[in-house]
């Protein structure tokens, strides 16, 4: 009987075995977690994971980059930004930017570290400004972003590329900035450059002086309001402004810009009219509302006398000091001289306003209509970033210029230079929210009722110089509305020829 | 002749002295009453520069150093810092001391072969030299700035600055030439003569013995070109791409800015600063300046 | 006059030794090559700086180069029939233009006669005259950006002293003088002319100077004012510096800019709206504001015509050539 105890030693051996077996599953087998341990992990791994699906679209897109960079080693770019002294993280967010998208790109395998020299001047010739620019493009040493230069001679001139394939490419993220901003940056059906902040005008009164005037404070706080719907227009201001200046309260009633610019365009556009043709690409005049805004100036300054005939040509320092001291009643001005009074001396005892002051004395609205139930509004543009045609990393270049503007720089940049940000998402965004009161209020209000009126023509510049020329005129009483209808559309007629569309 | 003048002498002799007087007062009313401006001027940039804050006419707001602190410490504008104003300081120095070196010995030697030796196209040069006045610089600049970039003078650091001094240099030179032969006229030929005779060469003789004479034209011709060099601003700020290399015409510029933002105090101690060397300059060779003679006059 | 010179010793002496020297000449040391050695610098610099770029400046008039300077295309004589038929400004410009130089002339040839005047002849102290003349060379010296920076602030109508002083002397005080015509014409001029005064000055009083005094002393002795010493010694005497200094004034303002330039600056526009800008601003304007290089060039050609008109006119009427003259080679 030797088969038998063989076959028994197998049971025990199998026995001992299987006991030998669950004693180390046993022991290996990790412990139980608890129900509420388990349950946050599983939510933090969720949420990690939308967070990742929210940045997905960048990284996807990003890696689309791989194998057109080098996978390690250093890019140097240049970029040089300008602007007034105030405007400076135009340059600052740029080398931010950079670092981000830096980062963003280890994070799809490609391990390179961008240096970019990113000059900033405070610029008051711009035309010299623009020869610096050219003659470092002819040496072949052009930066790879530039801003400053006039958008239509830089793309005429093939100094900057168009940017239509990364706009493609990259559609999703760059839905963060509004579809009119990215249509100002629009030439020939071509896009030319990166929204970077936004330019509005906007129209301030003195409170304090409507308050002398017997308002009380809930009529003040309504006229915004009143404005925004129509129901006080420019010739009823002019009738407040000529109240104040009858009784001492004020020098003027009104002050605009002393040379051309946005601002004065204003009351033509809400009269319904336009000075470029996006269709055709010429410029255009109205005729119609020529004579609407040649009569409102003339009114002002001529009939009702609440506007200096000589605001042409007075002095920016003037200009503030008169209203920021309480001399002058209206300000045909924009969001930056909210931030400009706090940072330049022009109060003659306070000096640099504090925004406290502000708040207390200034209000803000939108331009009036020119009669009852009409539109009001204002203007607003971008401020844009190039990518020059020499540059050897454009697309990186652009990307740099779109992340120069994620909402904590963008905010930056606006509470600095009282500029609008230019993203949605920055108006979301907590510390913009906190500290940029007006912006934010004016942002809310430019969004429904801002116009962008981007005129890019090679001589608009022409035209402009005989609108002021005629303006002044107008203002000094030498011709009439009509007659200054006259006279500029045979002028324009004659310098432009098939360049200018003449509407009724 | 008895003591006392007669009633009527005094008379005259009042009279005359009225006339005397009424003569210096309208004399001195027509040369020191338009300085007002420019003398109040200065005065303003020296008051400005030591006051705290923007002056109410002439009358400083407090006094300070502070302004002066971009001798010391760099500045500040935005978030951008300027270098040190030192080597900003020597950037404008190698411009304007190229200037006077280049312009100097061309116009030396050019002016003496005028006064002196005789070839073909003397008189023309001559005549050149006063048609090129005649050229605006305007017209020379749009070509210039062509040159300049074909020449690859571009953002190349301190050899743009050369460059842009040889340009300068080239610009001053028909004028500095018309005044050394000038001063080269003015001397007489014995001493010449004398050196050649005594074995010297041309050469020899204009270096060592007429050009010490001519000492005054050369320092009115050394400050016209430093100061052509060191007040340059278009040129360097168009071609220099660093800001290292910038020399102080420029750095004035950016702190200049739209005059809305601008620092009053800082601006006016750059000024006083800038113009330092050459008022330097002007006080050492004021005797010359002075004295220029750029036409025969009088023996004519 | 001039027959005191002559028999002056000096002048005797000089004649009898040139003539002893004149047998002397070694043969050989006014060879051909050696002014050639002394002239090339000269010649080689001016080559550079002035006939190239007047040679590019001249073609790039007969192209269209908008933008990049480098890109020319040729069209003939378009940019100079536009200057005659379809430009706007030129009249204007031509106004303004002929409104500075002859103003500015007025003051640099004339009324620095009457500085140099004052100073040499009725100023008998040297030390006050040299110090008023260094004070009339202030603007001269300092530099253009200072200079449009320092009247910046004296025609402020809140901080500067401009209309302090108008205020004093009972004139009118406009708070505007940069912007406003004729303000802004008068400030063009003054800052023009307070800069210019002082070359005129300069050389009518090294002419003055080197008058001897013992003309004057005799003029008076024989009872001749003040006035008719003017009149009738010194005037006469400047005939040349006069003639010089009008001359080379007229064309260098015909082409000048810089301070206007300075002063007004802030992109094109502002010295246009001023009515201020003079025909060589205007080309700057339209070569570096318009980036119209061509135009530019055209304008700018325009005036070299202009001024070798003018300079042809003071060889001809004024003598030029003689002043040129008085060189020793030809003895």
């Amino acid at each position: 009987m030797s088969q038998k105890p063989s076959s028994t030693y197998l049971i025990v051996g199998l026995i001992i075995g299987l006991i030998i077996g669950a004693a180390i599953g046993w022991a290996v087998t990790p412990k139980g977690v608890p129900q509420e341990e388990y349950d946050a992990v599983v939510s933090e791994r969720d949420a990690l994971r939308s967070e990742l699906d929210a940045i997905r679209p960048e990284y996807e897109a990003l890696k689309s980059l791989v194998g057109t960079l080098p996978t390690d080693g250093v890019i140097t770019m240049s970029a040089w930004s300008a602007g007034s002294p105030v405007d400076y993280y135009r340059a600052e967010n740029l080398k931010r930017a950079a670092k981000l998208l830096e980062a963003l790109l280890r994070g799809v395998g490609l391990n390179i570290t961008i240096e970019i020299d990113s000059y900033y001047e405070h610029v008051s010739d711009w035309g010299a400004w623009k020869s610096k620019f050219a003659s470092a493009f002819e040496a072949g040493e052009a930066p790879d972003i530039i801003s400053g230069i006039d958008m239509v001679e830089a793309a005429e001139a093939g100094w900057i590329i168009s940017v239509d394939e990364y706009y493609t490419k990259y559609k999703d993220l760059l839905a963060d900035i509004p579809e009119y901003l990215w249509d100002a940056v629009k030439y020939k059906g071509k896009m030319w450059g990166v929204p970077q902040d936004v330019a509005s005008q906007v129209f301030y009164f003195r409170k304090d002086v409507l308050r002398q005037l017997g308002w009380s404070e809930e009529e003040i706080e309504a006229l915004p309001d009143k404005i925004a719907k129509g129901e006080v227009t420019w010739y009823d201001l002019a009738e407040v402004g000529k109240e104040a200046m009858e009784k001492g309260l004020v020098q003027w009633g009104f002050f605009h810009r002393p040379n051309w610019g946005a601002s004065l365009e204003i009351p033509y556009y809400l009269a319904g009219g336009d000075f470029y043709d996006i269709e055709t690409g010429k410029l255009v005049l109205d005729k119609s509302a020529l004579k609407d805004m040649f009569t409102l100036f003339y009114t002002l300054a001529q009939v009702d006398k609440v506007l200096p005939d000589t605001m042409i040509g007075t002095s920016w320092r003037e200009i503030h000091m008169g209203f920021v001291n309480g001399r002058v009643l209206f300000w045909l001005g924009g969001s930056w001289h909210w931030g400009e009074w706090q940072k330049v001396e022009y109060h003659e005892t306070l000096g640099a306003l504090p925004e406290s002051y502000l708040w207390e004395n200034v209000g803000f609205a939108l331009y009036p209509a020119l009669e009852t139930g009409g539109k009001a509004g204002v203007t607003t543009g971008p401020w844009k970033y190039y990518i020059c045609s020499q540059s050897k990393y454009p697309e990186l270049a652009f990307l740099i210029c779109f992340f120069a503007t994620i909402p904590p720089y963008d905010t930056d940049h606006a509470l600095t230079s009282s500029h609008l940000p230019v993203r949605y998402s920055t108006l979301n965004y907590p510390p913009f929210v906190e500290k940029g009161g007006f912006l934010y209020q004016v942002s809310t209000f430019v969004a429904k009722h801002g116009m962008s009126k981007p005129i890019l023509h090679p001589k608009w510049g022409v035209l402009k110089d005989m609108l002021l020329e005629h303006l002044v005129k107008v203002e000094k009483g030498a011709l009439t509305p009509d007659e200054a209808v006259e006279s500029l559309v045979n002028a324009a007629q004659a310098e432009l020829g098939e360049d200018l569309i003449v509407r009724e | 002749m008895t003591s006392k003048p007669k009633p009527r002498y005094r008379a005259a002799i009042r009279k005359a002295k009225l006339m005397n007087f009424l003569k210096y007062v309208i004399v001195y009313s027509v040369l020191l009453i338009p300085l007002v401006p420019i003398l109040s001027m200065m005065t303003w940039l020296v008051v400005q520069s030591f006051s705290e804050g923007p002056t109410s006419g002439l009358i400083p707001r407090g006094f300070t150093l502070e302004n002066f602190r971009f001798l010391w410490h760099p500045i500040r504008f935005g978030l951008s810092e300027y270098p040190n104003i030192w080597p900003i300081v020597g950037n404008s120095l190698i411009l304007a001391v190229g200037t006077v070196v280049f312009e100097i010995p061309v116009a030396a030697l050019a002016g003496y072969a005028l006064s002196r030796m005789k070839f073909p196209g003397r008189v023309v040069t001559m005549k050149l030299i006063v048609a090129l006045h005649a050229f605006p610089g305007v017209i020379l600049l749009i070509a210039l700035f062509y040159i300049l970039n074909r020449l690859g003078l571009y953002g190349k650091g301190v050899l743009t600055l050369i460059g842009v001094a040889l340009v300068k240099a080239g610009l001053g030179v028909p004028m500095d030439t018309w005044i050394l032969k000038g001063f080269f006229d003015g001397i007489p030929w014995e001493l010449e003569w004398a050196a050649m005779v005594d074995g010297c060469s041309r050469f020899q003789t204009w270096r060592k013995i007429l050009l010490p004479i001519i000492t005054p034209g050369i320092s009115a011709v050394a400050i016209f070109s430093f100061m052509s060099g060191w007040g340059e601003f278009l040129l360097a700020y168009t071609y220099i791409k660093r800001r290292e290399f910038y020399p102080i015409s420029v750095f004035l510029y950016s702190v200049i800015g739209e005059f809305v933002f601008v620092d009053w105090g800082l601006l006016a101690a750059v000024a006083l600063f800038y113009m330092m060397p050459i008022l330097v300059f002007y006080a050492l060779t004021q005797k010359t300046l002075l004295k220029l003679q750029l036409v025969g006059a009088v023996k004519g | 006059m001039k027959r005191y010179v002559r028999e002056s010793p000096i002048f005797l002496g000089l004649t009898r030794l040139l003539g002893r020297v004149k047998q002397r000449i070694p043969k050989g040391v006014s060879g051909k090559v050696l002014p050639f050695f002394f002239m090339s610098p000269f010649f080689i610099l001016i080559s550079v700086m002035w006939f190239a770029p007047v040679g590019i400046t001249t073609y790039m008039a007969f192209t269209k180069t908008q933008w990049t300077i480098t890109n020319m295309q040729f069209i003939g004589l378009d940019n100079f029939v536009r200057i005659f038929t379809r430009d706007i400004r030129v009249v204007d410009t031509i106004y303004v233009t002929v409104l500075y130089v002859s103003s500015v002339l007025a003051i640099n040839a004339f009324f620095s006669l009457v500085l140099a005047i004052f100073t040499t002849y009725f100023i008998k102290k040297e030390p006050v005259s040299m110090a008023i003349r260094l004070a009339w060379l202030i603007p001269r010296i300092t530099p253009a950006v200072i200079y449009a920076l320092l009247w910046r602030w004296f025609i402020d109508p809140n901080i500067g002293l401009l209309n302090t002083f108008l205020g004093l002397l009972g004139l009118p005080t406009p708070r505007d003088w940069l912007l406003t015509p004729p303000y802004s014409q008068i400030l063009m001029i003054a800052v023009n002319g307070y800069v210019g005064a002082s070359f005129g000055m300069i050389i009518y009083s090294a002419a003055i100077t080197s008058i001897p005094r013992d003309i004057f002393h005799a003029a008076i002795a024989d009872g001749a004012t003040d006035l008719q010493v003017c009149r009738h010694i010194i005037l006469p005497l400047l005939k040349w510096p006069i003639f010089f200094v009008t001359s080379w004034q007229c064309l260098s303002l015909i082409s000048s800019y810089e301070h206007i330039l300075a002063l007004w600056a802030g992109g094109a526009g502002v010295a246009r709206a001023a009515e201020v800008e003079v025909w060589a601003l205007y080309a700057y304007s339209k070569a570096f504001y318009a980036s119209e290089y061509g135009y530019g060039a055209a304008l700018s050609i325009f005036l070299v015509i202009i001024g070798l008109i003018f300079i042809f006119i003071f060889f001809r009427v004024f003598g030029f050539e003689r002043m040129m003259q008085p060189s020793k080679v030809e003895v």
